[in-house]
């Protein structure tokens, strides 16, 4: 089941516009669910509640849906999450990036501490930190989705500056990934055929209402396919880890 | 006019004792403070001690044009301001103790102060001796933290050519300094960072004769920059965490506390362009009882701080209706406890350890 951020939207499109032999062949026997998802700016605020045996988040409540509970009554031999690894709700804050300095950086902004820097993040992933936390607690088999790489063209490029904007969303990258390591959590990353030399998502992948932020149906497609490598991936290690422990002596 | 029977005799009710105290409830007695001057459309900063942020942050919330020239990253979570020294005052001095510190933050702003004192050193890294606790991590560098100061001391001398009304908090009289120059440190060294060398630093517990030196000069130096301007100066009613006398810290504290309301009132009575208003009182004078004290009879309750904050609304309105409006008249919930950030508790770290 996926579930998070709106970056699912390209990947929902890539499921259900596939023809049935295509989505046959993406797939082969996995099958795939959403749960609700909703933009990011709704994970920056308290978003679920848990009792240690279930997760019930109701962040899409706020925009006309439902709350849902993890794990779901269906149950999923996997969920994918998508979100922790978004910086976008970071660099889309023009006016921060416009008046600071990004540490190391010398000009007439105001100078910005590695440890500002560092706290802006982790405030800004606080709540998927506690939530990936609180899914961990009650063992739900968990995987990240990574989420596409910023567009070159967009107005956050232009105010912020190409090198500045990838360097903010780098580190809030890397933070979050070193702690979906710490927490042995997969990654399902973004294939780097769709990354251009200078780190921003190849234009050819941008949504065709010129999104600043999402990717369109091939790109849907390609993370679909690559989820389902992942799972399978991860079913072969289950497999080995229950084959070895299994073995007598 | 005919003489008056005495020199009493025309004195308004607020002047008596048995009108204005003794038949009152505490809450009830009014008539705290008249004003020198208005506060409506002038640019308002403030600085000082820690009582010093609940003045500054409701003054900020209740719409008085307050000046802030070293605002936090708009992304910043409001929760972690504090930890990085903004949203506390004007700037991002951290608290100003002492009128010493005041009056060389102002010099060391307009470049005819340059401390000896650099730097101090803390674990791998550096921090700004003037400053040690404005942010939670030390700079990795020297030259990070010239950095930072540099554009710090920019901001700090962009209020003083912004704000028309400056609000100062006397909050101690206790303080460290350098042997080499005088320069003074809002915190020991040692204590959170740099080196303890009694060859190299010095106590000293300023007089009033000091602390009125330090606010002449200060005063003259604002009024340069700022000829109409005026400065509101209160005593914040916190007492000492400890002292470095050989006192008593009540003691201590009764010392540093009458020095300071001295200092504020002949400095009001002096010049035209300074108030002062009567924060010590409200909250410590005898009538009040230990009413806006916490248990550890020392720091402020959030009631005591409403208490001082309605009567200083009272006089100085808010531009508009606003949340302390409605605290005040009853109509709203008071805010939660106010996180404010005080190095003096620090002290008390210090001194469980021994």
């Amino acid at each position: 089941m996926f579930f998070g951020d709106s970056h699912l939207g390209a990947i929902k499109q890539a499921r259900d516009q596939t023809t049935q032999t295509a989505r046959a062949e993406v797939l082969g026997s996995v099958e795939v669910d959403f749960g609700p998802v909703c933009g990011i700016r709704n994970y920056q605020s308290e978003f679920f509640t848990t009792d240690g045996e279930t997760v019930r988040v109701w962040a899409p409540a706020r925009k006309g849906g439902s709350q849902y509970r993890l794990p779901a009554e269906d149950g999923y031999d996997w969920y994918v999450l998508a979100g922790p690894l978004n910086a976008s709700h970071l660099y889309r804050s023009i006016p921060t990036w416009s008046r600071y300095d990004l540490p190391g950086e010398h000009s007439d902004r105001a100078p910005m501490s590695p440890a500002l820097l560092q706290r802006i993040i982790s405030d800004n992933q606080y709540q998927f930190c506690r939530f990936i936390d609180a899914l961990l607690q009650i063992e739900l088999p968990l995987v990240v989705l990574d989420t596409p790489p910023p567009f070159r063209d967009t107005r956050y490029v232009r105010e912020i500056g190409p090198r500045r904007l990838l360097a903010v969303d780098d580190a809030a990258r890397r933070r979050m990934r070193d702690l979906l390591d710490h927490f042995q959590v997969p990654i399902i990353r973004v294939p780097d055929t769709c990354v251009e030399d200078d780190g921003f998502t190849r234009p050819d992948y941008r949504h065709p209402r010129r999104d600043n932020f999402h990717t369109n149906v091939e790109f849907g497609t390609l993370m679909l396919r690559r989820t389902v490598e992942v799972a399978g991936e991860l079913e072969r290690d289950d497999a080995t880890i229950e084959d070895s422990t299994s073995r007598p002596g | 006019m005919p003489e008056p029977r005495h020199p009493y005799a025309d004195q308004p009710e607020r002047a008596y004792w048995p009108k204005t105290v003794r038949d009152k409830h505490p809450l009830d007695i009014t008539d705290w403070y008249q004003k020198k001057f208005s506060l409506d459309g002038r640019r308002i900063a403030t600085a000082g001690s820690c009582f010093a942020q609940h003045i500054g942050r409701r003054l900020r919330s209740s719409g008085f044009d307050f000046v802030d020239t070293e605002p936090a990253p708009t992304v910043l979570e409001p929760q972690s301001r504090a930890a990085f020294g903004y949203h506390m005052y004007s700037a991002r001095y951290g608290n100003i103790y002492t009128s010493w510190q005041l009056l060389q933050l102002f010099q060391r702003a307009f470049g005819t102060l340059s401390p000896v004192e650099d730097y101090w050193v803390c674990g791998d890294g550096v921090v700004d001796p003037f400053r040690p606790t404005i942010e939670p991590e030390p700079f990795s560098t020297v030259a990070e933290m010239h950095d930072q100061r540099a554009h710090h001391l920019a901001c700090v001398r962009q209020m003083f050519h912004t704000a028309d009304v400056f609000v100062f908090t006397l909050g101690l009289t206790e303080a460290w300094c350098s042997r080499l120059d005088g320069a003074v440190f809002p915190l020991a060294p040692g204590t959170v960072a740099g080196t303890w060398d009694s060859s190299r630093y010095a106590f000293a517990n300023l007089t009033y004769p000091m602390v009125m030196e330090d606010m002449h000069e200060f005063i003259d130096g604002f009024q340069k920059l700022q000829p109409e301007g005026s400065l509101l100066l209160t005593v914040s009613p916190v007492p000492l965490v400890a002292t470095a006398t050989t006192d008593q810290v009540v003691v201590a504290t009764t010392y540093s506390k009458s020095v300071l309301r001295a200092v504020a009132g002949a400095l009001a009575a002096e010049y035209e362009c300074v108030d002062y208003f009567p924060s010590y009182e409200i909250v410590a004078a005898s009538p009040m009882g230990s009413r806006f004290f916490e248990p550890d009879m020392r720091e402020i309750s959030s009631h005591g701080v409403d208490h001082v904050m309605r009567e200083f609304f009272r006089i100085h309105p808010p531009p508009t209706p606003t949340a302390s409006d409605q605290v005040a008249n009853g109509t709203a919930t008071p805010p939660e406890e106010e996180d404010v950030v005080c190095d003096q508790e620090l002290l008390a770290t210090f001194g469980g350890r021994q």
